[in-house]
């Protein structure tokens, strides 16, 4: 806190606060780290002092000038005299803000750090001048703060103690102002660095995500830049860009009165994307719009921004208009944005179809009475991780999924037509061809001179048919590469985040491990213990059983990802059904239905095929336990272009609702039980490597129990 | 006749250690006395714990991941540190410290986590727990409560301090109030503070006096 004083010597008030300016500068430059951030945040302390009006005015900031000057003035509430005493200069952490909501009418959720402003505007400039005025009061505080005076005082001070607390006198005093007014400007001199109309396009476009594109904000928050050197901002309002040149666009919004929220649902056979209605999510309404980003849409929005990539940046959250914290932001480079949602994270576990941030840009609207269970988290990095944030999360990742549809539609489209054009082309040079031998059989006869014309034609075309004919033929085997690189890719991929996974686990049993051992080490021989060294000894023995278990699992991987062969779906099943889970089968009492009309050969990695299956087997298995009466049913059938195969078992069944989200990487309802949201997972990714499907269907054994579909395609290319 | 004082407990909130039987938590009882060593593998329910016995002396040694449904440790240590800086919490993972996010580590660093330690080492876990107990002790609560177990049943129970707003407190309620770390316990606790030093500076060393 600061102290008043009278300065004997000048007669002025003076402001006097200790502190350590190292210090202050070190944590300064932690939190902000460049120019555009210091003003942004600046922009965002206006917002959270309920301003409607901001303007941010840079005066002979392009070149280097003695007269540089940044100022930031808003018709906000304003500061007295104890608020600059107590707040402004105090070194305060977000956590210790005791409301969250800026005072009324306006009642905004802050979104400006507390505490930081001093660091923002020591970044830009050494001399500052606040004026600052509440409503009502009659006179105007004017506090000068001159950074480059601390500096030098600290300097000087050569004692050691002395300069970790520096003392400073601030001068202030009062100036006469209409009642009315109120705002704080904050006016900074001896500005570091110059601005050039670059940075100045950075700090707009930046500006310019504070508040939703899309949904107005009531009351308003307008902000101005003016330059006096860049005619480009002559009090410029500052406004999103419109979002141009996406390839598609989508939409949804929700309707209170029928208690409805819609979501987007992709048709396959038209290839479009539709919207229908559903129930309001636990999360609340939501209206979401999505503008997707497909290659050549990039490419002409590339060219038209200058390769400007931070403009395509994926979805962020506002909440009444205004960005979330955990969006609210600033990073120079799209490299080092936090992935919030976990659209990335997402994407290259899944390969090549889910759109990533850089392909869409998309805004979700919440408002804070509508959901008041998505609450930002104290640190500001992310939302509160409770039920309702997860469902949100997974309500995006879902509507962002459709656009991955859309991706794989438009490539198997460019890709049959170049088939098509190829085909086409051939069948050109066939027709040509016989045209030639046409002209060859009428004419030749009559005009013998022409045949040495036409032989070298003839050869041409023979060529040109022969090249085309290869060309088909090698585009065809490359697709199959493709189509094989990609099952192969997607295997690595669902190993990588098995990986991840398992060496958590590795790392908890050789924590058990080295900590039992330990003890030994430790107490051994101690007659109070021997019980618990007996126990830790074979505890010891099966941690590390688990551990060569999953050792094994990881290297059967390392020797079978490559290997493409045939086999029959039905033995494999008999092999696993009868020999591999006959014991459990027994021990665990399960009566197996096996019921196969027809076999299927398939051409693929049967490695990865049984643990398809194992991982339903023990699903089942699992779900089973607290059964008298237990059945596992296994069928399958050809129909007109699949293969069909049915497995079922009579357990407590899955959650209405859940049929689709049991397959998202992690998803468990059986956490308690060790489950880890993995099986199914992988399940699900393996049958898409073979262009198949799995879902849900109404289960066979009544009154409970869960039946998944398994439907393989015959062609799989 | 002498109040039982509060006894120190220590609160491991761990999902990847042996129940009961785990060498952390043997030493542990070894040291403290079995009764003062609580394990919960659900975070859900190891905070629940420590949020309704903050009246008493606590060590928690908290693990960072939780299975999906349960709050990870960050949120459990937050929701610990909003309600009170008494109590002293240990991280104690089997992840790497460059493998916590970076905001989850200024979290712990900003709300005074005591140490992240990593689970593999659990001696120097207990040596952590040893030097919070001894920290524990020495604190205000900790003295007061000592003071208080000096002094006969009618005593503690007898009305002690009556506030400005004409509230009464016995001192066993005092010492409630500072552990809850309310307005009143934080203002209480300063001027049990001040009071302190000012007799010692007065060359008043023994308070008794």
């Amino acid at each position: 806190m600061g102290e008043t004083i009278k300065d004997t010597k000048s007669g002025k008030s003076v402001l006097r606060w200790r502190f350590d300016i190292n210090t202050f500068r070190l944590l300064g430059r932690e939190l902000i780290t460049d120019r555009i951030t210091a003003v942004y945040e600046l922009v965002k302390n206006c917002y959270d002092a309920n301003a409607t009006e901001v303007v941010v005015d840079f005066v002979n900031v392009g070149f280097k000038a003695n007269d540089r000057k940044i100022s930031i003035s808003d018709n906000g509430i304003g500061m007295d005299f104890t608020d600059v005493d107590t707040k402004w200069m105090v070194v305060g952490t977000n956590s210790k803000r005791v409301s969250l909501y800026s005072p009324g009418p306006f009642n905004r959720r802050y979104v400006g750090e507390k505490g930081i402003g001093r660091f923002a505007v020591d970044k830009l400039g050494s001399q500052l001048l606040i004026k600052t005025k509440q409503q009502g009061a009659d006179k105007r505080l004017i506090v000068h703060i001159d950074w480059d005076y601390y500096e030098q005082k600290s300097v000087e001070s050569t004692d050691r103690q002395m300069s970790l607390f520096t003392e400073v006198d601030n001068e202030y005093h009062y100036e006469d102002a209409t009642p009315t007014d109120h705002g704080t400007t904050l006016e900074i001199t001896n500005v570091s660095e110059t601005w050039s109309s670059h940075d100045l396009e950075r700090l707009y476009k930046e500006l310019s995500r504070l508040v939703s594109p899309f949904y107005p904000l009531n009351p308003p928050f307008n902000i101005y830049m003016n330059s006096n050197e860049n005619g480009e901002y002559k009090m410029r309002l500052v406004k999103p860009d419109p979002v141009k040149f996406y390839s598609h666009h989508a939409e949804i919004t929700f309707d209170l009165e029928r208690q409805k929220q819609q979501f987007l649902r992709y048709d396959k056979e038209s290839g479009k994307i539709l919207t229908e209605w559903t129930e309001i999510k636990s999360f609340g309404p939501v209206k979401f719009k999505i503008f997707y980003f497909d290659e050549g849409a990039k490419k002409r929005y590339n060219t038209a921004y200058k390769n400007d990539d931070t403009r395509i940046d994926g979805v962020k959250i506002y909440r009444d208009g205004v960005i979330t914290t955990p969006f609210a932001e600033y990073h120079s480079s799209q490299n080092h944005k936090r992935d919030i949602l976990g659209i990335d994270k997402r994407r290259w576990r899944a390969a090549f179809d889910k759109p990533s941030t850089r392909e869409i840009i998309g805004v979700l609207e919440i408002k804070q009475e509508l959901n008041p269970k998505i609450v930002d988290a104290t640190n500001r990095q992310d939302f509160i991780d409770n039920d309702e944030y997860r469902q949100l999360k997974e309500f995006i990742l879902e509507q962002i999924d459709i656009f991955g549809d859309v991706k794989i539609h438009d490539r198997d489209l460019n890709r049959s037509v170049a088939e098509m054009e190829l085909q086409k082309a051939g069948q050109e040079v066939k027709n040509f061809s016989n045209a030639i031998e046409k002209i060859e059989r009428e004419l030749i006869q009559d005009k013998p001179h022409l045949k040495e014309k036409l032989e070298p034609l003839k050869a041409q075309v023979q060529h040109l048919s022969s090249t085309i004919t290869a060309s088909i033929k090698e585009q065809k085997k490359f697709q199959k590469d493709v189509v094989r690189k990609e099952n192969i890719y997607l295997s690595l991929m669902s190993l990588q985040d098995y990986a991840a996974n398992i060496s958590h686990a590795i790392r908890t049993s050789l924590g058990k491990i080295k900590r039992m051992a330990e003890f030994f080490k430790i107490n051994f021989p101690n007659s109070k213990f021997d019980r618990l060294f007996i126990d830790y000894a074979s505890l010891i023995n099966e941690e590390m059983n688990t551990l060569i278990k999953v050792t094994d699992f990881m290297l059967s991987y390392a020797s079978s990802d490559v290997q493409f062969e045939d086999f029959s779906i039905k033995e494999m099943l008999e092999e696993l059904f009868f020999n591999a889970y006959s014991q459990t089968f027994r021990t665990e009492n399960i009566n197996v239905e096996f019921e196969f009309k027809d076999d299927f050969i398939i051409n693929g990695n049967k490695k990865f095929l049984q643990d398809i299956f194992q991982n339903i087997i023990s699903n089942s298995i699992k779900a089973l336990k607290q059964r008298s009466n237990k059945q596992i049913k296994c069928s399958a059938f050809l129909d007109d272009n699949s293969f069909i195969l049915f497995f079922s078992d009579n357990g407590p069944g899955i959650v209405k609702g859940d049929e689709k989200w049991i397959f998202g990487l992690y998803n468990t309802r059986t956490a308690e039980q060790g489950g880890s949201g993995i099986g199914l997972y992988i399940v699900e990714k393996r049958i898409e490597a073979l262009k198949g499907t799995i879902e849900v269907v109404e289960n066979e054994f009544k009154p409970t129990g869960a039946t998944f579909k398994i439907k393989l395609p015959f062609n799989k290319n | 006749m002498k109040m039982e004082s509060y006894p120190l407990k220590i609160v491991v909130i761990h999902d990847g250690l042996i129940p009961k039987i785990d060498p952390l938590l043997v030493e542990l009882g070894n040291k403290f006395g079995e009764e003062s060593v609580i394990h919960f593998e659900n975070s859900n329910k190891g905070l629940e714990y420590v949020l309704d016995n903050l009246n008493q002396k606590m060590v928690v040694l908290l693990d960072i991941n939780f299975s999906h449904g349960e709050l990870s440790g960050i949120q459990v240590f937050e929701d610990i540190k909003k309600r009170t800086a008494l109590v002293y919490v240990i991280m104690i993972t089997a992840r790497s410290l460059n493998e916590i996010s970076h905001p989850d580590l200024i979290t712990m660093i900003n709300h005074d986590a005591m140490a992240i330690e990593n689970v593999f080492n659990y001696p120097k876990i207990i040596e952590l727990v040893e030097k919070a107990a001894h920290k524990m002790e020495t604190r205000v609560d900790s003295a007061l409560e000592q003071w208080i177990n000096s002094h006969s049943e009618a005593d503690r129970e007898r009305p002690y301090l009556t506030t400005r707003t004409g509230k009464v407190y016995t001192l066993t309620q005092i010492l409630d109030e500072i552990r809850l770390q309310t307005p009143y316990g934080q203002e209480m606790e300063g001027n049990i503070l001040m009071l302190a030093i000012d007799l010692l500076a007065r060359g008043k060393k023994e308070i008794n006096d």
